[in-house]
């Protein structure tokens, strides 16, 4: 465990000298928060303060967009020969497993914390919805993650594809869910699939815990319910999975 | 400029700050003859590549290949020269057969000819087989050899290659250097870089060895192995023990540099051009009667060499 | 082989990368599809006016605009792979590579927005599907102009990470300050005077507004004309053809990127 936490601190310690992402992440919610999300929310005529609908979205989109990339940073590392590496080290499948996910968790913490801190200032928000919001935030995170490290197995025979599955899944993913707009605004064939998809549970979750009054969002106990089922069973599914691809990974 | 030179270097001068990569080098080519720069890492070989290529500018001084001036004539340069880079220049998702039919249709190759060209160089390379693969799946030994197959695509007047075969099988090694000595026989000039010694033994007509950015010497191989002090070893061994007159006497020999005692009836000497030395030593060896029964002489290797004029060793070059 | 021919195949096998890159097509057409079928369509029933056939054009010149900046990346990777000193080796003026890569760069721009302009037909009635082809020519000449850009930002990332960073930065900055999502209107209200020039001047909101004009047939904004639109992407490509003579003499001379 030593081990594996010492990798932690070292991959961390890379994520810090990531200065440029961090900042981008910072300026993309700059520029879609005080640019779009404002004029956007001009022109919205159905909700009230759609502003602050939107500012919550953003949050989980770019949860989403860090999440994936954690995913994806594990697989990359495959083709790249850093996993062979990992792989050579004294911890187990398992250990390896957890530590990349405990990274996507403090890398979504460093990028998020301070938007989340922001939109929860702007709107007025106690501190406490900080911790709840950064609960559900992390909560999904995990279900990200998880998500993306299983569909590794794609990535080993081809990681074109992998790619290109994970940039489709992102733009459908967040398009048809309640991350952008809420589900009473839909056409009910849109609503239908924003149903099944659990960004939206993750979406109305944020919004149920900073007391966001919007009468479509969805029951926020199946919403814990389901946030919680995504995280463990995409995490259940990737260590089940990723040991047994990774013992095969095919280098390119 | 001779006729017969394809590539002279004058005063060529590479610098990247207040390093010289390559520092006033003049150096000459002749047509139609393969050239190996031999030298270890850093001593200039790829920098004076890129730049016969253009693909770098020189700091000081210029070039010319079959005429044209590197700096003054680049475009000439480049319809004239083609390079073979030392890591492989691909489109990471082409395939094999894209990356060469590109390579074709630049050089003006065009229609079936263009088709049968790339075809045929597919197969010479041993690349047909993975002419479906995209560049980026091909193994380090594939891309190697694709990078080294583009040259035969348009077989330039002027051809050269940074270290043809590294990544590359055994077997691999010996079509590609079998293949550039095809294209030298069909008229094209050829230099390789390469630190392999054995590559530049099996290749060169003449051997070019550099060190830090200048040309140390440029010979062909014979001569090369000749200018090394003691450099061929000879083993003689009597019927009888050696004698100390026998011993002295093979010290007084021209051209020896060194006896050595190796047991009571077998010694080794260390000599200059062992065909001069030889038939002096056998005129000694009956006047003084003593009967030989062996000998063995093995002339110094190109790695002796290579380490001779690149490294601290301590055998000195002779001035004759 | 004249110049030319050698630019034309430099310039294809350059295009070719693009269409070639799945996942870059993935994520372009995941995102431009879904924003225009799926975010233009939800946001239209909560807008007050016709938001779709607002929109649809302003997605199909981001479109145009990702495609067209994906040179960039191109260059970028061409010039840490080493694929441009391959470029430099060939028989190719420098002028002609440069070139090579900007029509690259048009074509790509215009094919992949041709693409989304079908789609879009799909579902936008009202779009009179002949009028955009009068308006392939510019759409062509804004391409080049945009790849500009990413020439100037080859030019000053030189390190590996710095390039996607300000890439993504400058994207987001561009679709954000421009009339792609919202009509000027509203953006004068709440921008100061400055970034209002900015906003009407930006190539994307040129390119947006020509195409709701032609699309349409009817005028959507005072500040659209097509000489300004001309002129903004030829000042572009301009500035891209010094850029990238700089990025490829720099190679040369120094050996670095």
């Amino acid at each position: 465990m030593r081990e594996m936490l010492s990798l932690l601190r070292f991959d961390v310690r890379e994520t810090f000298d990531s200065v440029p992402w961090t900042v981008y992440h910072w300026v993309f919610f700059a520029f879609q928060y005080f640019v779009y999300g404002q004029l956007v929310s001009r022109l919205v005529v159905t909700l009230n303060n759609y502003y602050f609908y939107y500012g919550t979205g953003l949050l989980i989109i770019m949860t989403f967009n860090i999440s994936t990339w954690a995913g994806r940073r594990f697989v990359e590392g495959a083709h790249e020969g850093r996993l062979r590496y990992l792989l050579s080290l004294p911890f187990t499948r398992g250990e390896l497993f957890l530590e990349q996910v405990l990274l996507g968790i403090v890398v979504n913490v460093i990028r998020i914390g301070p938007p989340l801190v922001l939109v929860l200032l702007i709107v007025g928000m106690p501190f406490t919805s900080l911790l709840t919001s950064l609960l559900v935030l992390l909560g999904m995170s995990v279900g990200i993650m998880g998500m993306m490290i299983s569909l590794s197995f794609v990535a080993f025979k081809s990681f074109d594809i992998y790619s290109a599955i994970v940039a489709g899944m992102s733009a459908v993913l967040i398009r048809f869910s309640t991350v952008l707009y809420p589900l009473s605004s839909m056409p009910i064939s849109y609503g239908t699939v924003s149903r099944f998809n659990p960004l939206t549970y993750g979406a109305d979750l944020l919004r149920n815990a900073l007391n966001f009054d919007v009468p479509s969002l969805l029951n926020p106990e199946l919403s814990v319910v389901v946030v919680a089922a995504v995280g463990v069973s995409t995490m259940t599914l990737g260590m089940a999975l990723v040991p047994r691809a990774l013992e095969g990974v095919k280098s390119s | 400029m001779l006729l017969d030179i394809a590539v002279e270097t004058f005063g060529l001068t590479k610098s990247y700050g207040s390093t010289n990569a390559l520092d006033d080098l003049n150096l000459k080519v002749k047509k139609g003859e393969i050239l190996v720069l031999l030298g270890p890492n850093g001593s200039g070989k790829t920098t004076l590549l890129h730049l016969l290529a253009t693909v770098l500018k020189p700091t000081r001084g210029t070039a010319t290949v079959m005429g044209y001036d590197v700096v003054k004539q680049s475009l000439k340069v480049r319809e004239t020269v083609g390079i073979s880079f030392q890591e492989p220049r691909g489109f990471w998702r082409h395939k094999p057969y894209h990356i060469l039919s590109f390579h074709a249709g630049v050089y003006g190759l065009r229609g079936d000819e263009k088709e049968k060209v790339v075809d045929e160089t597919l197969k010479a390379f041993d690349l047909w087989p993975s002419r479906n693969k995209r560049f980026m799946e091909l193994s380090g030994g594939q891309g190697k050899r694709l990078e080294v197959a583009k040259l035969f695509v348009h077989r330039p007047a002027v051809a050269v290659f940074d270290e043809p075969t590294a990544m590359v099988d055994l077997e691999g090694k010996r079509m590609i250097w079998d293949r550039i000595k095809g294209l030298r026989d069909a008229g094209s000039t050829i230099i390789v870089a390469t630190n392999e010694v054995r590559e530049a033994e099996y290749l060169a007509d003449r051997i070019s060895i550099m060190r830090d950015g200048k040309e140390v010497v440029t010979e062909n191989l014979r001569t090369l192995k000749d200018s090394i002090s003691g450099g061929d070893v000879v083993e003689v061994e009597f019927s009888n023990p050696a004698s100390a007159e026998v011993l002295s006497g093979i010290g007084t020999v021209p051209g020896t540099v060194r006896v050595v005692q190796e047991s009571e009836t077998a010694l080794k000497a260390f000599v200059n051009r062992s065909e001069d030395w030889l038939p002096q030593m056998m005129v000694l060896v009956q006047t003084l009667q003593a009967k030989v029964t062996s000998i063995r002489v093995s002339e110094p290797s190109l790695d002796d060499v290579f380490l001779h004029y690149t490294g601290d060793v301590g055998v000195k070059r002779t001035d004759a | 082989m004249s110049q030319t021919d050698k630019m034309l195949q430099i310039a294809r096998v350059d295009l070719s990368y693009f269409f070639r890159t799945k996942w870059l097509l993935a994520t372009l057409i995941g995102l431009n599809v879904t924003d225009m079928l799926v975010v233009g369509l939800v946001y239209n029933g909560m807008m007050a006016f016709n938001y779709f056939e607002f929109f649809a054009p302003g997605v199909i010149v981001t479109g145009l605009f990702f495609a067209s900046f994906d040179v960039g990346r191109r260059v970028h990777l061409g010039l840490t792979e080493g694929v441009s000193q391959y470029y430099l080796t060939l028989p190719v003026s420098l002028n002609g590579l440069v070139l090579a890569h900007l029509l690259s760069a048009g074509f790509g721009g215009v094919i992949y927005a041709g693409i989304l302009t079908v789609i879009a037909a799909a579902f936008l009635p009202s779009l009179v599907a002949l009028n955009t082809l009068v308006l392939i020519p510019y759409m062509f000449v804004l391409s080049m102009g945009l790849a500009g850009i990413a020439a100037v930002l080859n030019l000053f990332s030189k390190a590996g990470e710095r390039y996607w960073v300000f890439a993504d930065g400058i994207q987001t900055a561009l679709v954000s300050l421009s009339t792609i999502a919202y009509p000027l209107q509203v953006v004068s209200k709440f921008f100061p005077s400055y970034l209002l020039t900015f906003v009407e001047y930006n190539p994307l909101s040129q390119g947006a507004e020509a195409l709701r004009t032609v699309v349409y047939g009817t005028p959507s904004d005072p500040v659209f004309n097509f000489p300004a639109l001309f002129l903004t992407s030829f000042v572009l490509l301009v500035v891209g053809v010094i850029s990238y003579r700089h990025v490829f003499t720099r190679l040369r001379e120094s050996g670095r990127i």
